[in-house]
């Protein structure tokens, strides 16, 4: 009886394996949407909405002309099905694209900042133009729900077996005059923990299914990528540095999570991902790479993004991408003040001096951002050193007169001129249009208020005085 | 709250439809005749749910509930004498616009959250709003209410049905599908929101326009207009 209920189990898993192996089916045919009362078309609605959503969001990027430049290489890969992709940029810092059903497709800054030439966004893009033309999201659905029933009924067969030997279990326990409810238990457990491998197996079935779509937007991608002209080798580059900064990461979990071949990995180990590109791409030389046109294109917003990566507080990751950036000998300002930043807050042994080295590199450079200045006048002003604080406060000053922190920078420069710190400009009052024989408002002297502040923020210097 | 439970409980057993209705506790203009709502095109998501609990987005089911909805409430408004003009959400260019409609959709979802399904013991008044920034909306487009729907729900396949049969002979219990939908009117001068209701549609089909009708007469009851 039990042995017949196990194979029905399995049974119910093969057919429903069987139904999910019919993958990469065929290619959809060019500015096809599939018709409204389809079943696809469903999830194609779903994507219209977030689409439509997401053009609302305030982690779009806005720029105009990064935005052309993406779609133009998304054009070139994605060839016919050109019109029906809508690129859209996030400043998220992550390592991210997704393709939605519709042709709504997602990039992420994160993944902008670690792609080093158009070649290899354009295979990225490729790979989820492969993600569209396949309709993978369709398909995946269809397996969700394939799988999910071949699991429900096993769920229920298994729940029946359950009830019927606990049942049996209690009566037998209770001839025997053993205790009915602990026998009761440890079925029952043991019945969950069945159910537990049902639900398990099919997730673990689940995600090597879309490891197995990855796999194909991989070489739809390689394909799309090289037929454009790009240079064949940028998909595995781009893996291999992928590896490569997982592996730098400041977190054990991060870095042993490369390696691990868990059934809950969405997406296939990276390094399979690398030898089946590396195969593809054989010694085959050639080939455009863009790297330049592709810095051109990120360097406006190199600065923001790296500044959005240190968010992430993976210093490590972030300090093996700023090397990456900075090792063609460009854009060394910005680099490397956020070289600075990155070690100034990750504050390990030695950090402290590596950061006033990397801020002291970074103004050797006609890039570097003027907050550059203002943190090596933080180093200055904690050796006691007031002139050099001066200066480099004075040189922030003329560099960002209208900083966010301008009137701060002002009162540190002041006091470490030994002089009494300026006036803080009054806030702009709005118009008193006060009604004639109303109270006239008394208003506290500014310099009262900017007496009160020194009083309150001055901090002692070196030799113990205050200013 | 209970009694929401309770027929919640009773639409799996027998169908009904029940409503939970919501009016601010603070001030609020009722609409003199001829002052003109915005109708905005009702934002409903509906699934087929198949014999493992999988949903499968339907299109036209979607497209037929929200134009069958959009008909009912431009009905019931200009029955109370009102202009009615209706609005895409989706297709809002400007930016303001846009912003209010996003804040709606989150105040409604805290109204869903802490005035429905918990609802919060220590906040006895009802007196949500957007703010004044809602008047943008009511410039632009020259209407002082708006009156937001939104939908979701599954309806079940005969695979499901088979399935709950099936699932039930061996004791054990799986839902159906089930479909709710909430409506919100705001003062848009003021951005305060006036009325809510939630109702859980129960046996009527707001994917055909006589289910719709059933359905709207719940749905606007109480409704300040």
């Amino acid at each position: 009886m039990k042995r017949r209920r196990g194979s029905c189990v399995l049974s119910a898993l093969v057919l429903a394996a069987a139904t999910f192996s019919v993958a990469g089916a065929e290619e959809r045919e060019v500015g096809a949407r599939p018709a409204a009362d389809s079943p696809e078309a469903g999830l194609w609605v779903l994507s219209d909405k977030a689409e439509s959503e997401a053009k609302r969001s305030a982690e779009l990027n806005t720029s105009a002309e990064l935005r052309e430049y993406v779609r133009s290489v998304a054009c070139k890969v994605a060839a016919t099905h050109c019109p029906e992709i809508r690129v859209y940029v996030f400043d998220r810092p992550f390592f991210q694209a997704s393709m939605a059903p519709n042709g709504y497709m997602e990039v992420w800054s994160g993944l902008m900042l670690r792609a080093e030439s158009e070649a290899e966004l354009a295979f990225v893009l490729g790979h989820e133009t492969g993600h569209y033309v396949n309709s993978h999201s369709w398909q995946s659905l269809q397996a969700v729900k394939s799988r999910a029933t071949g699991a429900m009924f096993a769920t229920v067969l298994i729940g029946v077996a359950g009830a019927v030997a606990s049942v049996n279990a209690g009566s037998a326990a209770a001839a025997n005059g053993g205790s009915a409810a602990s026998a009761v238990n440890s079925i029952n457990s043991v019945t969950s923990g069945l159910i537990n491998a049902v639900y398990l197996g099919t997730v673990a079935s689940l995600f090597s299914f879309s490891r197995e779509h990855e796999t194909i937007a991989d070489a739809f991608g390689y394909d799309a990528a090289v037929k454009a002209g790009y240079q064949p080798s940028a998909g595995v580059a781009l893996w291999q540095r992928l590896i490569d900064e997982t592996a730098a990461s400041d977190f054990p979990k991060v870095r042993n999570g490369q390696a691990r071949t868990s059934v809950f990995d969405s997406h296939p180990v990276a390094a399979d991902r690398v030898a089946a590109l590396n195969k593809l791409a054989g010694d085959q030389t050639g080939g455009e790479e863009g790297k330049a046109r592709y810095r051109a294109a990120i360097r406006p917003f190199l600065g923001p993004w790296l500044r959005d990566d240190l968010r992430r507080r993976d210093f490590g990751q972030s300090l093996f991408l700023i090397d990456r950036l900075g090792a063609g000998g460009e854009d060394l300002g910005v680099i490397n003040f956020y070289r600075g930043e990155a070690l100034r807050l990750r504050r390990k042994d030695g950090d402290a001096a590596a950061a006033e080295a990397a801020y002291r590199e970074a103004i050797r450079f006609a890039d570097a951002p003027p907050e550059t200045w203002r943190q090596l006048a933080d180093f200055a002003e904690r050796r006691g050193d007031h002139a050099e604080t001066a200066r480099l406060l004075q040189t922030f000053l003329d560099k960002a007169p209208n900083a966010g922190d301008a009137a701060f920078a002002r009162m540190r420069l002041a006091r470490a001129l030994g002089a009494p710190a300026p006036e803080v400009a009054p806030l702009a009052a709005p118009d008193p249009v006060a009604p004639p024989g109303s109270p006239v408002p008394v208003a506290v002297a500014p310099s009262a208020v900017s007496a009160a502040l020194q009083a309150d923020l001055s901090m002692p210097t070196a030799n113990g005085t205050r200013p | 709250m209970k009694a929401w439970a309770i027929c919640a409980s009773a639409i799996v057993l027998a169908g009904c439809t029940t409503t939970a209705t919501k009016v601010a506790t603070v001030s609020f203009e009722k609409p003199g005749a001829g002052s003109t709502i915005l109708l905005m095109k009702p934002d409903i998501t509906l699934a087929a749910l198949t014999a493992s609990g999988v949903g499968e987005p339907r299109a036209d089911w979607m497209a037929s509930a929200s134009q069958n909805l959009s008909a009912e409430a431009r009905e019931f408004a200009q029955s109370k004498g009102l202009q009615v003009k209706e609005f895409d959400p989706a297709a809002a260019e400007d930016q303001r616009v846009q912003q209010v409609i996003k804040l709606n959709s989150a105040v409604s979802q805290s109204i869903r959250m802490h005035a429905y399904a918990l609802a919060l013991p220590s906040k006895t008044t009802f007196d949500w709003t957007l703010g004044d920034g809602a008047k943008s909306l009511a410039d632009r487009e020259g209407a002082t209410y708006a009156l937001f729907i939104n939908g979701s729900g599954t309806y079940s396949t005969a695979g499901r049905a088979m399935m709950q049969i099936f699932a039930a002979a061996a004791g054990v219990g799986i839902a159906g599908g089930g479909q709710s939908v909430f409506v919100s009117l705001v003062e848009l001068k003021t951005g305060r929101v006036m009325w809510t209701n939630a109702v859980l549609a129960g046996p009527n089909d707001m994917r055909k326009p006589e289910g719709a009708d059933l359905l709207a007469k719940s749905l606007f009851k109480d409704a300040p207009l």
